[in-house]
């Protein structure tokens, strides 16, 4: 099942794009965007993402109004999905052998979580601070075919955000809102992403 | 599987066609002036996400977006290659429905509105509706909308 995550975005929480990377081992395969297009992807997909919020269906609105008032006790609920890679930074951090091992609140609660199209389909994930992770997989690959891959995508992308919190936000020369050009984070990323798609 | 609303966009960009289902107790509404704003954000979003799967993807050949899911209903888009966009927004259990799309484009969209002479070939009247998204012009045809309202019945929100 390899190379079925094709790449990996981190958009900031004003639409800019902070991090791209590309999965595919195929070295001949020229990559898809230009880093200039790349941006105005990122920004499109903000946007899309701020209207489907304006999109609820009517027949939704008139059953339960009060629900658009979100905090931690009422947020929907993302199952804890266990297997998924493993933490392989033991010593250096906080977190758990897996992360996490239990199931969170989506603060994604009205925007885009996930586009299927005929060439790949695109997860996405966001934070309370409004920082979203964006994956891009074949449209056939392992996550597809699960019973949620929407909670299972959810679920790997929180693992990449633990990533982030630990190697981004704790590194002394980054500031906010910014590209991230971070070696250690690349390493982590990819030993992480290669032992997720051993598992499978 | 819930259906909560359908529509139709013609190529230049404006909506032909809408029907939502509201309550049990209520009709719904059917090319109704409200939904025309959220007509608008709908296609908008589509055709600006289009736009960008298609030149996402590797292949040369166009990309078509599926389906668009968010935590509360999912969009399923259908495009045709005469510029007509056939959306649905369900709830989010719904598997892909782009087979019923087919057949409302194929059994009643074609024989119903494509074939009849009284129907416009082009739904804007003059330049303005057609470059600025403003047409007015709605698909009423009493027949295709009966037969949308019996064919989409079994599966509306309840």
């Amino acid at each position: 099942m390899a190379g079925s995550i094709e790449s990996l975005m981190i958009i900031n929480k004003s639409g800019g794009l902070i991090y791209h990377k590309e999965f595919n081992n195929d070295a001949n395969s020229k990559p898809r965007l230009s880093s200039n297009e790349m941006l105005v992807f990122a920004g499109t997909l903000h946007g899309a993402y701020t209207i489907a919020s304006r999109l609820k269906p009517k027949a939704i609105q008139l059953k339960n109004d009060s629900s658009y008032n979100i905090n931690a006790n009422t947020a929907p609920r993302v199952p804890y999905v266990p297997g998924l890679g493993v933490n392989q930074c033991s010593g250096t951090t906080f977190k758990a052998p897996d992360f996490f091992s239990e199931s969170f609140p989506s603060w994604n609660k009205t925007g885009i979580k996930q586009i299927e199209t005929d060439d790949f389909t695109m997860y996405c994930y966001q934070t309370l601070t409004g920082v979203k992770f964006i994956m891009v997989t074949l449209p056939h690959s392992w996550v597809n075919g699960l019973q949620q891959p929407i909670s299972v995508a959810d679920n790997i992308l929180r693992k990449v955000y633990c990533l982030y919190s630990d190697y981004v936000m704790k590194s002394p020369f980054y500031s906010l809102e910014m590209p991230i050009k971070n070696d250690i984070f690349d390493k982590k990323l990819k030993s992480f992403i290669a032992s997720l798609q051993r598992d499978f | 599987m819930a259906i909560y609303s359908f529509w139709i966009f013609d190529r230049h960009c404006n909506c032909i066609f809408d029907r939502e289902w509201t309550l049990e107790s209520s009709k719904g509404t059917i090319n109704s002036k409200q939904n025309e704003e959220v007509g608008k954000l709908l296609f908008g979003m589509v055709y600006s996400l289009k736009s960008i799967v298609t030149r996402l993807s590797h292949s040369n050949t166009s990309n078509n977006v599926r389906t668009i899911s968010t935590s509360i209903f999912k969009i399923h888009i259908l495009s045709t290659a005469s510029g007509l966009n056939f959306v649905f927004i369900s709830d989010i259990g719904s598997e892909s429905l782009s087979h019923l799309l087919h057949y409302i484009y194929q059994e009643l969209y074609v024989p119903y509105v494509a074939r009849n002479y009284l129907s416009p070939i082009d739904f804007t009247e003059n330049d303005v509706e057609e470059t600025r998204g403003q047409g007015t012009r709605k698909i009423s045809n009493p027949l295709f909308v009966e037969s949308v309202e019996q064919f989409l019945q079994p599966m509306v929100s309840k």
